[in-house]
């Protein structure tokens, strides 16, 4: 017999999947291979117990315990209205965008290459970081190659200074300097227009470290999922973009209104903020 | 009158609709709730898992996006839940079935007693299963969700759903038969690959590792 199928082919197998020739070829191995048959009946049988297990009845009083906790949760008052809403607030999105164009301002002349190392490029150099303040209410955007972690986040980002001043920035949050609050307020209504088309021509398409921003209304999402997950208002800093156990990552990087000396990360599968995020940490 | 989608419902909520979230609640909590319990292995802990959940659905009302359907939605949430759970009572083996529950665990008809021993049995060879298979194998051979739909779930390629399930199937067998008593030679079977909670498995693994141990 030549070669075993391995698992994927006899899961494709099962799963009813492939064209007449791979089934043809996989079927005939197991008529020959003793050790490959059991495995699939094996599985055949187990497939067979599992509908011996009945959907459940829902317990007693589970009913009323959820509909009691879903009351209490929706009567909360405006804290958890307000955090979920926070970017239907003006005032939020002023603030943001401040930051933002603060980093702007302050980047131009770190024109970096995108996608280095910075383990590898040694504390402090920031020249070796890529960093894209880009317009319309997108946060900036921080290329790391390799694989995150809280430890690299926390070394990598206090070593760099666009890290550093978007987070002092976003935490500063509500009293922005008084002539980045007027150009803010402009940015602002950029959002609601642009978000969508804007963050397309802000973020090429790069085949290297790939740094992709989200769109605005992603970073919306992903702002929201973090801060239901934290169960409370967080203030959105900058993303951080890498891989984050082998696949493409994009992490929210945010402080928290009335502690300076928090900041938090929240690891996202990139591009996608409908869930729950992979991971999240303290970064300070 | 028709009755309202589930997406209609979740919009009337959206609009201040008092009642709409109440609805889908009574609407999805039995399933919710089953798929915590079999994926947790206790009452207990699906119970919290599930208003956990629902808790989660309502904050995150906002954010759903009509692209994917409302149970799609809901269900990923509810594996979520049922993980977080799973991680903070950090379990490495999760609790056998509650007694009490093991004569709903069985499906009616056939005979009851064997049934039931069958099905607790079952349920706890499943609790054994690591659990990215047995969640697998919980929405696709329990509550016989699409594969593809099950990929959207679960947020992973369907291919690897595929996978996870057929091991998941395999790891089960191996603790159902495992005792070697059949003459069919169960101990050919090995269960490579089993991946920890937070390990995010790879879509193709070593080849050598996926092959049955030859004879």
């Amino acid at each position: 017999m030549p070669e075993h199928p391995d698992r994927e082919q006899l899961a494709a197998f099962q799963a009813g999947d492939g064209d007449r020739r791979q089934r043809a070829r996989v079927e005939a191995h197991l008529a020959g291979c003793r050790s490959c048959a059991q495995v699939v009946a094996a599985v055949e049988r187990a497939r067979g117990r599992l509908t011996l297990l009945a959907e459940p009845e829902l317990p007693a009083g589970l009913h009323d315990r959820l509909a009691a906790a879903v009351d209490a949760e929706a009567a909360r008052p405006q804290p958890g209205r307000a955090r979920r809403a926070w970017y239907r607030r003006p005032a939020a999105w002023g603030a943001a965008a401040a930051a933002v164009l603060l980093v702007a301002l302050a980047v131009p002349l770190l024109q970096l290459d995108r996608g280095r190392d910075l383990a590898t490029a040694g504390g402090g150099q920031a020249a070796q970081e890529a960093a894209r303040p880009t317009a319309g209410g997108q946060l900036p955007v921080i290329a790391l190659a390799g694989e995150l972690d809280a430890e690299r986040l926390r070394a990598a980002l206090d070593a760099n200074p666009v890290a550093r001043l978007a987070l002092e920035r976003a935490k500063a949050g509500g009293e922005p300097a008084a002539p980045q609050a007027d150009q803010g307020a402009g940015r602002a209504a950029a959002p609601e227009t642009a978000a969508g088309t804007d963050a397309g021509g802000a973020a090429p398409p790069s085949t290297a470290a790939g740094a992709q921003a989200f769109t605005a209304g992603q970073q919306q999402d992903c702002l929201a999922a973090a801060a239901a997950q934290a169960g409370h208002e967080l203030l959105p800093a900058f993303l951080v973009e890498g891989s984050y156990q082998g696949r493409p990552a994009t992490v929210l990087v945010t402080a928290t209104p009335g502690s300076p000396s928090q900041a938090e990360f929240w690891v996202f599968p990139r591009g996608d903020c409908s869930g729950r995020p992979l991971a999240s940490g303290p970064l300070r | 009158m028709t009755e309202r989608s589930d997406e209609t419902l979740l919009a009337a909520h959206l609009r201040g609709d008092p009642r709409a979230f109440g609805e889908l609640v009574g609407r999805h909590e039995r399933r919710v709730y089953g798929l915590c319990l079999r994926i947790l292995g206790s009452r207990e802990d699906a119970e919290d898992a599930t208003q956990e959940a629902f808790l989660a659905a309502l904050r995150k009302a906002a954010s759903f996006r009509q692209a994917a359907a409302f149970s799609t939605w809901l269900y990923r949430i509810a594996v979520n839940a049922a993980t977080d759970q799973a991680r903070r009572r950090a379990r490495a083996r999760l609790a056998p079935l509650d007694p009490e529950d093991a004569a709903a665990a069985a499906a009616p008809g056939g005979d009851h007693g064997d049934a039931v021993a069958t099905a607790v049995a079952v349920q706890a060879a499943l609790a054994e299963v690591p659990q990215e298979f047995r969640v697998a194998v919980v929405l696709c051979d329990l509550y016989r969700v699409p594969y593809a739909e099950a990929a959207q779930i679960l947020e992973i390629p369907v291919g690897t759903v595929k996978s996870r399930v057929f091991r998941g199937r395999l790891a089960l067998a191996e603790r159902l038969e495992g005792g070697g008593a059949q003459a069919s030679g169960p101990s050919t079977l090995k269960v490579v690959g089993s991946a920890g909670t937070e390990e995010l498995s790879r879509a193709s693994e070593p080849k050598e590792a996926d092959r049955p141990r030859q004879e």
